[in-house]
């Protein structure tokens, strides 16, 4: 009796360190945010001003140019306008700043032009908020998964601190963060069984950002092999999913349907998948989704009804998988934030060694890519509203990093060349380890694979 | 604590998205207004207001365009054959390949936007009738061509056509997005070239080809004058600049300048006028056109004065100073538009 008094002693003190240490990487994720709130790559965010002049116009998302994705994001943007026109006094949300034309002669996604801080403020305040949503739900996963402070908290640690997503809603003011924080409350709406809230929440992962599209296999799958003891139960809950995606796209596409401008939705679509604009290749690629689709269905059925107690884990490890193929043809950073919340869960829960350099890998190219795209211009709204570095010093230090250096290869273009194929090979090692690695206990006959927790 | 976490989180966001949906799409959340009028008693100051219902910065812009009279009626020239001639024109170079139904309506929602409203789009037949039935006295009217091809009943690369004529007699004719009058159409619907040089002879009487089609390593720079710097011009791509060194007609330039090309030059040909706009169909491109066209500017154009400021949630009231020369009956325009980098309102007044 004493001893069990002793060891739930010695879990409450452990509990008790590991919420401090918790409290203490939200305090410190939350101070690099605050100051990384003047910095932002202005190709993107200057476009969320184009955005926000047309919504207050007058014109939507779509009647004029400026806006190229599903319109879940575009709505954010309206209501941070909407905030501060009824709330702030702060005029403008960008300014020219003719002096950085010489910018211009360098590449067109430099701009001349530096984003009001406030309305910097207000977009990463909401980014923020689900990168630390994102971080809780992943620590809570781990949790409920291995009942293992430390372990969740590392999970925490890895998820708000990690390079990637800091630099995905802190710099490049993209809202990727929301589309896999969304993915994650599906899950966890699938698991307690909140089936229609699990469909809006799906809505809501996918029309933020594509990927989330490519795991839908998987949650339907997981759904079944949570049910496999009562089959109608399972399809009666995935018409309920289906509902709740269904009935949320709805609310969120009405104003493209009424105008009749649904297809302007989808424009980044249009513009990344040129090479489809030959009809044989356009066919064999939607034959090869449907075809990999149902083997990966079949396949990740079998799996998941054969080892009932690791479905989570399968889950995450193959949505990872899926989501790195997925990223495979074009990958930019802010991509990668997709995986970054699977990864960890596979790097706690899976297997360390492995996943953890993928982490490693990905967090550095990542962090390295982002300062190169963003280099000068991310002072662009220091320089302008706090006057704290000169127009001068900002110029030079352009031309430091852009000029000649070796081999007539700028520093920044260095930065690029090295990191982009590194950042491209971490990516799809996650794939080819997984099936190097299930080919080999396949071969092996060790099936179902033993999870180390 | 988790389902809570959950539970907020949804609430949170979903209300965020859905407020948003609703003010995005709902008219009139914010609206603009201005006004603007001479001061009876002293004729040497304008009185104007402005009014924003949400926070914007706003500039009062002076100009004088000394007697030329500013468009007051716009026509955008679509050839109906774009697509299908343009294989044929880009054998000479190439040549934007967008959507003109597209880029028409951007340019006509930029117009609207700034409260100019009479704007038509038209085709070959109706640009034919248009300039026929303006041609005794095209003061006032514009034409903006936004194809690379004109129909050869009113234009074929010489002086005594048409088109020529129209732009002589006082029309001002806008270009954007190729090399003025490079291509006509035969009566038969063929494409016929006109080279370069002769094209930069007629219209910007020029001895050599003035016309940019290659990349340039300089740096390009902003224009520092009062046009770029009052109305905020902010065009940066360079195909089919003109190289303005080359220009011997009275003109003024605004926007950027790479080398000698610049982003857009305003020129004076005969009693009337020619734009050149560089690019290839960009955002700041068709900002730019939609700021020059709503001012007013013309090749005479001086920036008499200009002003910004701040408006949130009311109307600001003030005054401008004429230039103390200048006669009562000399006319000249305010523009006010509200949203600097990026206008979402503006208005030319007569004052």
């Amino acid at each position: 009796m004493s001893e069990t008094l002793t060891k739930m002693k010695k879990t409450i003190i452990e509990t008790k360190k590991f919420s401090l240490t918790l409290s203490k990487i939200i305090l410190l994720g939350l101070l690099i945010r605050i100051l990384l709130i003047p910095f932002s790559l202005v190709y993107d965010t200057n476009f969320w001003t184009i955005v926000v002049r047309n919504i207050d116009a007058g014109y939507g998302l779509y009647e004029m140019d400026g806006y190229y994705y599903t319109p879940v994001w575009g709505y954010i943007l309206g209501f941070v306008s909407g905030v501060q026109n009824f709330t702030l006094d702060i005029g403008d949300l960008s300014s020219l700043i003719p002096e950085f034309m010489p910018y211009m002669g360098i590449d067109g996604i430099y701009r001349p032009i530096a984003i009001d801080i406030v309305f910097l403020l207000s977009l990463k305040v909401i980014l923020t908020i689900g990168d630390l949503v994102l971080s809780l739900l992943v620590y809570y996963l781990v949790k409920e998964r291995t009942n293992d402070e430390k372990k969740s908290t590392i999970a925490f640690f890895l998820v708000f601190l990690c390079p990637v997503i800091l630099g995905s809603s802190s710099i490049t003011v993209m809202p990727d963060t929301l589309s896999a924080m969304f993915a994650i409350i599906t899950i966890f709406a699938i698991k307690k069984e909140k089936i229609f809230t699990a469909g809006v929440c799906y809505s809501l992962a996918v029309w933020i950002k594509f990927f989330p599209i490519s795991i839908a296999p998987l949650l339907i799958t997981y759904l079944f092999a949570l049910n496999k003891n009562n089959i109608k139960e399972a399809l009666l809950k995935l018409i309920t999913a289906i509902g709740g995606f269904f009935v949320c796209s709805l609310l969120i596409f009405i104003p493209q349907i009424r105008e009749d401008r649904l297809i302007k939705c989808f424009d980044f679509l249009s513009s990344r998948l040129k090479f489809l604009s030959c009809v044989p290749l356009a066919i064999l690629l939607v034959v090869g989704i449907i075809v990999a689709t149902c083997i990966v269905f079949y396949v990740v059925k079998k799996r998941m009804y054969q080892s009932p107690k690791l479905v989570d884990d399968m889950l995450m490890e193959y949505s990872l998988v899926i989501l790195g193929l997925s990223m495979v043809c074009y990958t930019i950073t802010q991509y990668t934030v997709h995986m970054i919340p699977f990864l960890v869960y596979c790097m706690l829960i899976v297997d360390m060694k492995k996943y953890r350099i993928i982490w490693i890998g990905l967090s550095i190219s990542g962090l390295c890519l982002i300062i190169a795209a963003n280099n000068v211009i991310m002072l662009n709204s220091i320089v302008e509203y706090t006057r704290l570095i000169s127009t001068d010093t900002a110029l030079s230090l352009f031309d430091f990093l852009h000029c000649d250096r070796i081999l007539g290869i700028s520093l920044i273009d260095g930065i690029n060349y090295v990191f982009k194929p590194i950042q491209k090979i971490f990516v799809v090692l996650v794939p080819f380890l997984f099936f190097v690695e299930w080919y080999y206990k396949y071969t092996k006959k060790d099936m179902p694979k033993k999870m180390p927790v | 604590m988790r389902k809570g976490l959950m539970t907020i989180t949804i609430v949170f966001f979903l209300s965020i998205i859905f407020i948003g949906e609703i003010y995005t799409y709902t008219d009139g959340v914010v609206h603009y207004d201005s006004y603007a009028y001479r001061d009876i008693e002293n004729n040497n100051v304008i009185n104007y207001s402005v009014s924003s219902s949400g926070t914007n910065d706003y500039c009062a812009v002076l100009i004088n365009n000394n007697g030329f009279e500013r468009v007051k009626e716009l026509w955008i020239y679509v050839d109906e054959g774009y697509e299908d001639r343009l294989s044929q024109a880009e054998e000479y170079h190439s040549l934007p390949n967008k959507s003109l139904e597209r880029l028409c309506e951007q340019i006509k929602l930029g117009l609207e936007m700034r409260s100019f409203t009479n704007v038509k789009i038209c085709n070959s037949h109706e640009l034919i009738e248009h300039i026929k039935e303006t041609h005794q006295n095209p003061s006032g009217y514009g034409i903006l061509s936004i194809s690379y091809a004109l129909p050869g009943e009113i234009y074929k690369g010489n002086l005594g056509d048409y088109l020529i004529r129209w732009v002589e007699k006082g029309g001002c004719l806008y270009w954007a997005g190729s090399v003025p009058g490079e291509f006509c159409i035969d009566s038969e619907g063929n494409l016929e070239h006109i080279p370069v040089k002769n094209v930069c002879e007629l219209f910007f009487n020029a001895q050599e080809n003035c016309i940019n089609f290659g990349h340039s390593d300089v740096s390009p720079l902003s224009i520092s004058n009062n046009f770029t710097k009052s109305l905020m011009m902010k065009n940066d791509s360079y195909e089919f600049a003109v190289d303005e060194t080359k220009i011997t007609a009275k003109h003024i330039i605004l926007g950027t300048i790479r080398g000698n090309y610049v982003s857009e030059i305003l020129m004076n040909y005969g009693k009337g006028m020619l734009v050149q706009f560089s690019g290839g169909y960009g955002i700041y491109q068709v900002e730019d056109i939609c700021q020059t066209i709503a001012s007013g500017l013309c090749y005479k154009s001086e920036i008499d004065n200009y002003k910004c400021g701040r408006v949130t949630r009311t109307t600001i009231h003030e005054t401008i100073q004429r230039d103390v020369l200048s006669e009562e009956s000399d006319k000249k325009i305010l523009y006010i538009f509200v949203g600097k980098t990026y206008p979402s309102y503006g208005r030319a007044w007569d004052v």
